[in-house]
């Protein structure tokens, strides 16, 4: 390494170079955040107040796209599918995923390779896997289907079906829970073992140490992926566009479908960023009841330590 | 479920039944479990990776195979014969590692001046970093593709990758815990010698990140090979598509009637880099999830 040389004439403090370097650090990623995120934040905000049909000038209609979502059958039906989407996904993808971590931090061999297997799922983009699915689910010859044949259950036809559409979404959403296995699993092994000791102690049992103990320790992390996954479920888009088009019957007509749809098939730009702003507002609104609740249900061990 | 098997590994305890016996059963039970999930988890795979090896008539047989007999390679024939799936694949691989590249070095730059560099308004900007990790990216798509258009570049490759090349905030976030966890006497023997501070992040800190900036390009390979939604709204010629792209529309292009082989085919070639990083990097990857929690 050189040292540097400078002119003399721009002698600089040491301080005043650090400031500049600092600037210069954060100065591409700040340009991206501002050309790329925080404008165009700022411009779909404007854009819900207008009509818009890409080819024409943006038109002020003040606050008339908010005022005709209310009255926009798509708008509810779209909510309640995703609504219903999430509350049946979430909690079942969080449970088997506590279910399998709690089993891999048992002190058995070939944890490290089950991990990674129950992981797989998870590195498979959106695209091929619904594809994947589309084709087990298959109702004439669908592996599933033949599966519930040998259990002499005669399938339905799933993603073909308006009253199996959506479960059959969810039943797919339950074979990834890589993520969240992966990060219980951590947590789990976060829990000082000295806790479960002075459980045992008291006579607790099995499902005391569970209770008493895993559930409380593990509570922030439940928290984190609560959150997380609420909010992941709202954004569901590639399955519902690539298995059903949001069919049959708008059975899987999702949010972020319709708002695909209004935006870049009937090119609708003014309705759709009004879309997607409710979208933004409901998860905050979402994210901050979680938040508020927290106080109830999660644990933080520093909160004693005090 | 059975409520004994998550007892952690016991500790002294009156016996009952020999702790050993007992211990043993719970092993078994743990292992039976385990093995039927991860049945469930690999069972797909199995039926994509024969579907892809069937012959047409096989691919429709009731009760289906398991092992295709005869084994055929004309699924994968047709697809390349049919579409410009090798097209894809370059389009997917040159996105994938102009974003890699620029993601590694300009997050890094930004984390190490968060992490070590003081300047006034430092810890504000972090906060608004954090904050974007929040916001879904629906909500600035419109104005995202309006760039795009304005620039001239929609139906190009330059529109996916564009917004990936200034760093990503989560990748910042977690360099910058990195780079906090590094002893600081090595920045202040480094500037003592006459390093200037870039010098001190290429020559001294950067090589030390390594870990941490494979998990990143783990993270990277995969959000940006399995994105979809951006690349659909900017590219409408297929010789423009990457591969996710290209899989979604290959469905229709058959007419009415889906090819389940040849699609099946091409499924298994979208998946395949993706499972080889998985298993080549496991660690890095299950390791920076674990650490971090990303992905719902």
């Amino acid at each position: 390494m050189t040292p540097p040389t400078r002119s003399p004439v721009f002698r600089l403090t040491l301080r005043q170079r650090e400031t500049i370097s600092g600037y210069l650090t954060i100065l591409p990623w700040f340009v991206g955040f501002l050309v790329f995120t925080a404008g165009p934040m700022m411009a779909s905000l404007y854009y819900s107040l207008t009509d818009w049909g890409l080819v024409d000038q943006p038109k002020f209609i003040g606050l008339m796209n908010y005022q005709k979502m209310l009255s926009d059958p798509l708008v509810w039906q779209s909510l309640w599918v995703t609504v219903k989407f999430t509350i049946t996904s979430v909690p079942a993808r969080l449970i088997l995923a506590l279910i399998v971590a709690l089993l891999l931090v048992r002190p058995i061999k070939g944890t490290n390779l089950m991990r990674t297997i129950y992981f797989i799922p998870s590195v498979v983009g959106g695209v091929p896997v619904a594809l994947l699915w589309m084709w087990m689910l298959n109702a004439d010859y669908g592996i599933v289907n033949y599966f519930l044949k040998l259990l002499g259950i005669n399938g339905p036809g799933w993603i073909a079906d308006p009253k199996w559409a959506l479960w059959s979404l969810v039943l797919m959403s339950c074979w990834n829970i890589g993520s969240p296995m992966v990060i219980l699993v951590a947590g789990l092994q976060n829990i000082a073992p000295h806790l479960y000791e002075a459980a045992e102690l008291d006579g607790a049992n099995g499902w005391d140490k569970f209770r008493f103990v895993t559930i409380p320790m593990l509570s922030p992390t439940l928290f984190f992926l609560l959150v997380s996954s609420v909010i992941g479920a709202f954004q569901v888009f590639d399955a519902a566009y690539v298995m059903t088009s949001g069919g049959p019957l708008r059975a899987t007509y999702f949010y972020l479908l319709y708002f695909y749809q209004t935006g870049f098939r009937y090119l609708n730009m003014g309705y759709a960023s009004a879309l997607v702003w409710l979208l933004f507002v409901l998860i905050i609104i979402m994210t901050a009841l979680i938040f508020r609740s927290s106080s109830l249900w999660v644990f933080y061990e520093s909160e004693v330590k005090k | 479920m059975n409520n004994a098997t998550i007892v952690r590994p016991s500790l002294p305890r009156r016996v009952h039944m020999g702790r050993r016996a007992q211990s043993r059963i719970a092993n078994l039970l743990t292992y039976f479990l385990l093995g039927v999930g991860m049945l469930f988890t690999l069972i797909p795979f199995v039926w994509l990776l024969s579907s892809a090896f069937k012959t047409p008539e096989k691919i429709m047989a009731f009760p289906p195979q398991f092992i295709p007999s005869p084994i055929t390679f004309e699924n994968f024939r047709y697809i390349f014969e049919k579409t410009h799936f090798e097209v894809f694949f370059y389009n997917s691989f040159t996105v994938t590692a102009v974003s890699l590249t620029s993601q590694l070095f300009f997050s890094s730059l930004a984390a190490y001046g968060f992490a070590r560099l003081r300047f006034a308004g430092r810890n504000q900007l972090f906060m608004v970093l954090l904050g974007t990790m929040m916001i879904p990216f629906q909500a600035y798509m419109i104005p995202r593709f309006m760039i795009m258009r304005t620039l001239g570049i929609l139906d190009t490759l330059a529109a996916v990758f564009l917004p990936y090349l200034f760093g990503g905030a989560f990748y910042i976030f977690l360099l910058r815990q990195y780079y906090l966890s590094l002893p600081r006497e090595l920045d202040e023997a480094a500037i003592m010698d006459g390093c200037n501070f870039f010098q001190v992040f290429w020559y001294i800190l950067l090589p030390l990140t390594k870990p941490a900036l494979y998990t990143i390009a783990v993270l990277e390979f995969l959000a940006s090979w399995n994105s979809f939604l951006e690349p659909l709204i900017y590219l409408n010629t297929q010789s423009k598509f990457t591969v996710a792209l290209g899989l979604s529309l290959f469905r229709y292009s058959f007419g009415s009637r889906i090819e389940w082989g040849p699609l099946m085919a091409a499924t298994l070639l979208v998946a395949l880099p993706c499972l080889i990083v998985c298993f080549a990097a496991q660690k890095e990857l299950i390791g920076g999830i674990a650490t971090t929690g990303i992905k719902g």
